[in-house]
């Protein structure tokens, strides 16, 4: 059960987050790409994960592998495999039961010939458009950059709805936009039934944003040793200006992963304005994953 | 693999090169019914089998009907099989049908899909389509599928093994998509799979015409004579033939009609004389399309006349390929019924 918790802060700037966490659906997914190393953005997803799992939610931790090659081949045929492998690690420490591969439904015959079915739906501009914020190149709506794969990218996460009989998706910010065009062009009109909840996108330790596909200098992944989650945390609020705390990294594992962990029942964050109490409520966080620090492929 | 247009004479030094039958490949989605402006096409493909010893393969690709005109799977194929039970037994066209369904819900094919449309651009694609169609991208129009077609279409004939790969013009345009050897596509896509890439021949075969004597590209359903065609809808279409008085010049882009369909739908099927009634009285017997050209060209018979000839040869031919298919035949106008298309209510109103 969900632990019962006083009104919970904003979390997502619609609600949505917390109006699963009020609402829990009963099968939800999440899906990414392993384009890289799991990193601290995963981590809100992973604790709301594991929150609704507690309260009797279905859940399921989609690796879409194939989308990692769709995506701009953010991730050649070569790495997909030990890419694929690393993230169910990471995920299977986090205790989530449900942990599946996209190269596995791609290649269903049924998958495919549903996906053959929305593809003839799907208006192609349209479709783009609403993978703006998560296509890797290419500028706007328009054919410009784009290929083809891209195109089947989107409609394969928009299928997963459908597949998958979700009634909730849980995605980032940069994704809702698929969400929001997609689930009407969900067939039997599941649509109507699928809530999408979007977490804000975590800062990077340089830029405005983590990503699994970013330069080492700008994540923090979940299995890094302590002392480099230290050092890049150290490194964020020095980029800033600003004490830890108040950084946008601060304020995002203040606002947004403390709400969610309080709600599993994890520990507290002191509500004492310390850099120092931050970082040690992170790196007990990321306990689950310190043992995977030294197998990255 | 990738492909490059060859003109007649490479395509004899392939076939003379190769020592061995050769591999040839067609495909066709069975999104319309089978019409007359198919004929020179089926010859051709005759042809290469008869004359020249190809081993061809035919795809009936009911996967990628489903795909570009939201078929049901099941519905798809049916239509696919009909289109292969008249090749293959009515047009006599010896060759290995293959169902696209057979093959391209493999994960091998699959993957190799998935790492072709990962390599070709959606701009470059688009160049490929028929001009209307871009038109309906451009404002908006047109579905993801009408992009993700092309690039299959250019990978089957990679996995069914083809050297050389004919299709009519619209069909030949697509294989430009990979017309150079850095733009290759794999056909079983193995991952860390490095192959020197192979070229494979394309060779544009002609089509016919439609009864206002257009090309196909511009007909619609009302203006094909499909195999299915009831004898009332044939009278009346082949009264609206395009078929000009002796004499007449023809409008930019057209031809003759019914000249057309004598000389590719009419004597190239049939081994008994046709029969036309004469200007001067009697009837005149004419065995080859060139002698009722002539005829027809110094007013020796009226263009009405040979209208109510075609009428008889292709009310016979039409019945026999009816017969041939049997409940195939109107299986196919059954399935169009069901979906109220308006090809279906034309011919489906005049069979009752």
């Amino acid at each position: 059960m969900l632990q019962p918790h006083p009104p919970l802060p904003a979390i997502s700037a619609d609600g949505s987050v917390e109006d699963l966490l009020r609402r829990p659906p009963s099968r939800v997914l999440w899906g990414v790409a392993p384009t890289g190393e799991p990193h601290l953005g995963y981590l809100a997803h992973l604790v709301l994960l594991q929150a609704l799992e507690a309260a009797g939610t279905e859940c399921i931790a989609l690796i879409a592998n194939y989308h990692a090659f769709l995506d701009a081949r953010k991730t050649e045929w070569p790495a997909l495999q030990a890419r694929s492998d690393r993230y169910r690690s990471v995920f299977e420490a986090a205790g989530l039961e449900l942990v599946l591969e996209s190269r596995q439904t791609c290649m269903e015959p049924a998958y495919l010939e549903a996906l053959f079915r929305i593809s003839q739906r799907l208006p192609l501009l349209a479709t783009l458009r609403s993978g703006e914020t998560t296509l890797a190149a290419g500028e706007g709506a328009d054919l410009h950059g784009r290929t083809v794969a891209d195109a089947l990218y989107l409609a394969t996460q928009i299928l997963d709805v459908e597949w998958f009989e979700l009634d909730a998706v849980l995605c980032g910010e940069d994704e809702a936009p698929i969400y929001r065009f997609g689930l009407p062009h969900v067939d039997e009109g599941r649509a109507l039934s699928c809530r999408h909840a979007t977490l804000p996108m975590c800062p990077g330790v340089l830029g405005p944003e983590m990503h699994s596909s970013d330069a080492a200098a700008n994540k923090i992944c979940l299995s890094d040793p302590p002392e480099r989650v230290v050092a890049r945390l150290a490194a964020h609020a020095a980029h800033h200006e600003l004490p830890l705390w108040q950084s946008p990294l601060g304020s995002y594992l203040r606002g947004v992963v403390a709400p969610l962990v309080a709600a599993r029942g994890g520990a507290p964050l002191s509500p004492a304005a310390s850099d120092e109490a931050l970082v040690a409520w992170v790196l007990n966080l990321l306990h689950p994953w310190r043992d995977l620090s030294g197998a990255r492929p | 693999m990738y492909y490059r247009e060859a003109d007649d004479l490479a395509v004899d030094h392939l076939f003379a090169r190769a020592r061995r039958p050769l591999e040839v490949f067609w495909g066709i989605a069975p999104v319309a019914p089978l019409h007359l402006g198919y004929d020179p096409l089926f010859l051709g493909l005759k042809e290469l089998v008869e004359a020249r010893g190809a081993r061809l393969t035919v795809l009936l690709a009911d996967l990628s009907a489903t795909l570009s005109h939201g078929l049901r799977p099941e519905e798809a194929a049916a239509r696919a099989r009909t289109m292969g039970l008249y090749l293959e037994q009515v047009v006599g066209i010896q060759a290995r049908y293959v169902l696209g369904s057979s093959f391209k819900l493999d994960p091998g094919y699959t993957r190799a899909r998935f790492l072709a449309e990962s390599g070709m651009s959606l701009s470059r694609v688009r160049q490929s389509l028929p001009r209307a169609v871009r038109q309906d991208l451009s404002k908006g129009r047109g579905s993801l599928a009408t992009l993700a077609l092309p690039v299959m279409q250019c990978l089957d004939p990679a996995r069914l093994g083809a050297e050389l790969v004919v299709g009519d013009a619209g069909q030949a345009r697509f294989y430009r998509l990979y017309d150079r050897p850095e733009r290759t596509i794999s056909p079983s896509a193995e991952p860390g799979e490095a192959r020197a890439p192979r070229l494979v021949r394309t060779q544009t075969l002609p089509l016919g015409t439609d009864i206002l004597g257009r090309p196909l590209v511009e007909s619609r359903a009302a203006t094909r004579i499909t195999i299915h065609e009831s004898e009332s809808s044939l009278h009346h279409k082949v009264r609206q033939m395009f078929a000009p008085p002796s004499g007449q010049p023809l409008p930019e882009g057209r031809v003759d009609a019914l000249r057309a369909t004598f000389r590719d739908s009419v004597f190239p099927w049939r081994r008994t004389p046709v029969r036309v009634r004469a200007l001067g009285g009697g009837d005149r017997l004419f065995t080859a399309a060139e002698e009722l050209d002539h005829a027809l060209s110094s007013g020796q018979i009226h263009p009405a006349d040979a209208k109510a000839a075609l009428v008889r040869c292709l009310g016979e031919r039409l019945r026999s390929v009816q017969a041939a298919l049997g409940t195939a035949a109107t299986a196919w106008v059954d399935l169009d019924a069901a979906r109220g298309t308006p090809a279906a209510r034309s011919t489906t109103s005049s069979r009752r």
